[in-house]
């Protein structure tokens, strides 16, 4: 294989209006949406830099995952290795504050592929963004592609769809790893308005998390490894 | 819980060690986090590889800052999963210590499996959890940093208790589901 | 796998389907009319077997005249919920064991609409009743099927479960439904198993027993079907599909001399989960003992499946690791009037 993924994570983020002081690890624990030493764990960052809970943030971290509380965006980021428990505990969290207005979701899937070759790393932002076209413009000069961040959405330019859900993946130089391309997922779903009127948002918000976040994952997966092999020749395996 | 004011938070953010790429935080920057669902996890950047990195087919580079951010977060990915299941435990022996388990592939399409897990590879916040019928996740993943290393996880699945409305929807679904029910004709005797 | 044509209209067929793991029968009675009785998963297609083979002998899904889900284990339900979506002529029969507010809650709880993944058994059925306007309760003497198709008195009836049973199967229910502020946890099987739909087909005559997951027990098991009078009036059967996976405690001789003939023909499917394994050497010796000839329908190794890498990285911290679902087959057992039964096995079936 001519690549391979070495870093994968996760986040959910929540768009609404949150009241962050009730976000401790004391509550997570009373909940039994986490265990007393991952609680524990979030309480002894108390004299670092890490556990900060009042009224307009909460942000604490596990050795698992980070939450972080602002009045108007909730997020949850995966740390370690990311399991289907993370996104139980997106789940479990928004159906504990189902009044919530919550408006809109955000799954989050972030990969850094190491490239194994020079010339293979190069080809990939040659591919996504041509030297021809960029080149000519800038004589005598380095020109290289930073980001590049395409949105995905039902229906056509003349026809779009009813659905304000989207996807955004971008794919940028990995800042971590050698020869590397990071790849992200953003999933962006509404909460729909006339819905949230008759049921708890935070409960439909809770539901759209549990309804896509696997296969959220798995398009990542597809998506960015589609992309590198359709660039650089087909692969023997792919992860998931 | 210690209570801070804001603006205390962005000091002690302000003079938080170098750690790459991100500017310095500061209160404004946090009001200003835009109200998008994109990740705001920021790649964090090895301190090793800063030099090489910056764009594709740059020679040499600055560091420049990544696309996402937030700037209250500044920890990275260091793991890859090599495959996860969803085991399902079908019994446990306390007392010899092991429970024998369903496992799932959730990351390929490997048929179901069955094994047996020595109880010292489930945590102590999870030993209250393990009964027949309950869920978990055996994670086995590469961990990037420090080191290289091959690594495991198992660990339970939590949901939190029942509701006072969920068991009042499972009243209404019951009776719906009961309404459904007919009586067929018995054969004589 | 090819399965070669359709049964002729005349003639019976029972189709057992077992992918190691799982247990699910298509019943062809004269006429053209298929029954389906619980459902398991075909491997290659991930249809629910007996759609699987349906479609792969041109029969229409609109000749099943009725889908009966003998109980609730996940190990007979994967793919019923499909199944019932599929077949729309046919009328879905459950276990009169549910007929509860406690068996309802249960099921209300752990089907997945509150909360999902609990439990697949309880969602499988909760989707199968989902498809349906209504839905029949059995209990012993219930009439699933009566009619004359060619000349020829057809009748499906269940033996089981008996009335007695339903008492003791609402305290099981009422003992795992949720409580307010109670911790969400996952569906536990119940046991033993006295839910199970036991269903005794004639046609003319000839007749085949089809044991579900019925367990012994004198007052709701077996040796309670075996002696009650309106069972032994049954013609003994003389195709058997045996009981719960042919394990022991399923095991009742009153089965054998009273509702099947002398020397039948047995099939079924094994089990395997954790330690348990069925049908043991033990089973096995006494079902040929007691079987003209005898099937199973999934003789394949349980020897794990996966990439070596990752086999070697699991048995690091685990031990006794086996494939569940080994191997998928089928026996299939077809017989027209006055001639013998003519077997035949696909895949992983073969004989016990």
């Amino acid at each position: 294989m001519s690549f391979t993924r070495e870093l994968f994570s996760s986040s959910i983020v929540a768009v609404g209006h949150f009241n962050p002081a009730i976000f401790t690890p004391d509550w997570l624990e009373k909940n039994q949406l986490i265990g007393s030493a991952d609680a524990e764990s979030a309480r002894e960052k108390v004299n670092k830099t890490a556990f900060v809970v009042t009224q307009q943030i909460a942000t604490f971290e596990t050795p698992w995952f980070v939450l972080q509380v602002l009045e108007n965006q909730f997020s949850l980021t995966s740390k370690e290795a990311l399991t289907p428990a993370f996104m139980d505990l997106g789940v479990g969290i928004l159906q504990l504050v189902s009044h919530t207005p919550i408006t809109a979701i955000g799954l989050n899937f972030m990969a850094h592929y190491k490239i194994h070759d020079v010339a293979s790393y190069h080809a990939v932002g040659d591919a996504l963004a041509p030297k021809p076209l960029w080149s000519p413009l800038f004589p005598g000069r380095h020109v290289g592609m930073m980001a590049l961040t395409m949105k995905v959405q039902d229906g056509t330019r003349e026809n779009p769809g009813k659905s304000r859900d989207y996807q955004q993946f971008t794919v940028q130089p990995s800042p971590s790893i050698k020869s590397g391309v990071f790849f992200s997922l953003n999933d962006h779903h509404e909460v729909d308005k006339e819905e949230a009127k008759l049921s708890r948002p935070g409960e439909l918000a809770a539901a759209i998390i549990d309804s896509h976040w696997k296969n959220t994952w798995a398009t990542s997966t597809t998506v960015f490894e589609s992309l590198l092999a359709s660039i650089l020749g087909p692969q023997e395996k792919m992860n998931a | 819980m210690r209570s801070q004011t804001l603006a205390a938070i962005g000091r002690r953010l302000a003079h938080r060690p170098e750690s790459g790429s991100f500017p310095s935080a500061t209160l404004s920057s946090v009001k200003a986090v835009p109200l998008g669902t994109r990740a705001t996890t920021p790649p964090q950047l090895h301190p090793l590889e800063r030099q090489e990195v910056g764009s594709f087919g740059a020679q040499s580079a600055e560091v420049l800052p990544p696309l996402v951010e937030n700037p209250l977060l500044d920890f990275a990915a260091n793991t890859a999963p090599l495959e996860i299941w969803e085991g399902t435990v079908i019994s446990v022996d306390l007392k010899r210590g092991f429970m024998e388990a369903t496992l799932d592939a959730c990351m390929s399409s490997m048929p179901m499996h069955t094994a047996e897990f020595d109880l010292e590879w489930v945590s102590d916040q999870d030993m209250d959890l393990v009964r027949p019928g309950a869920v978990f996740y055996l994670t086995l993943f590469k961990r990037s940093k420090p080191s290289i290393e091959n690594a495991q996880e198992l660990r339970f699945r939590r949901r939190p208790a029942w509701t006072k409305g969920e068991i009042q929807q499972i009243d209404r679904n019951a009776r719906e589901i009961l309404k459904k029910g007919k009586e067929a004709p018995l054969a004589k005797l | 796998m090819s399965f070669g044509s359709p049964p002729k209209a005349d003639e019976i067929e029972l189709a057992l389907f077992g992918p190691g793991y799982g247990e699910a029968i298509a019943i062809h009675l004269p006429g053209g009319v298929w029954i389906l009785v619980d459902s398991c998963i075909e491997p290659s297609s991930k249809q629910p077997a007996a759609l699987h083979y349906l479609s792969k002998l041109n029969v229409s899904l609109n000749s099943v005249a009725a889908i009966v889900a003998t109980h609730w284990h996940d190990d007979h339900v994967r793919g019923l919920g499909k199944l019932v979506q599929t077949c729309p002529k046919a009328d879905l029969f459950l276990s009169s064991a549910l007929n509860s507010t406690e068996a309802a809650t249960f099921l209300s709880a752990y089907n997945g609409k509150i909360s999902s993944n609990l439990s697949r058994g309880a969602r499988e059925v909760g989707e199968a009743i989902a498809a349906r306007a209504e839905y029949y309760w059995t209990q012993q003497r219930t009439i699933v099927l009566e009619k004359t198709a060619l000349g020829v008195p057809i009748s499906v009836v269940a033996l089981a479960p008996v009335p007695a049973a339903f008492s003791r199967c609402l305290v099981a229910f009422a003992k795992n439904i949720p409580g307010v502020d109670s911790a969400m946890t996952h569906a536990p099987d119940l046991r033993p198993n006295i839910e199970s739909i036991v269903l005794h087909i004639e046609v003319g005559a000839e007749s085949i027993l089809l044991g579900a997951d019925l367990e012994e027990n004198s007052k709701f098991g077996w040796s309670a079907i075996a002696r009650n009078s309106w069972c032994q009036s049954r013609k003994p059967a003389s195709a058997y599909k045996v009981a719960h996976h042919g394990g022991a405690s399923a095991e009742c001789s009153e089965t054998w001399t009273n509702l099947l003939a002398d020397q039948p023909v047995a099939a079924l499917t094994p089990f395997a989960h954790g330690r348990v394994r069925l049908p043991s050497d033990d089973d096995r010796d006494r079902i040929r003992s007691r079987a003209t000839r005898s099937f199973c329908a999934s003789n394949a190794s349980r020897k794990p499946r996966m990439d070596s890498r990752i086999a070697k990285r699991l048995s690091q911290i685990s031990r006794g690791l086996q494939v569940l679902e080994s191997g998928f087959g089928i026996v299939r057992l077809r017989k027209r009037a006055n001639s013998e039964w003519s077997i035949e096995t696909f895949g992983a079936a073969g004989p016990l």
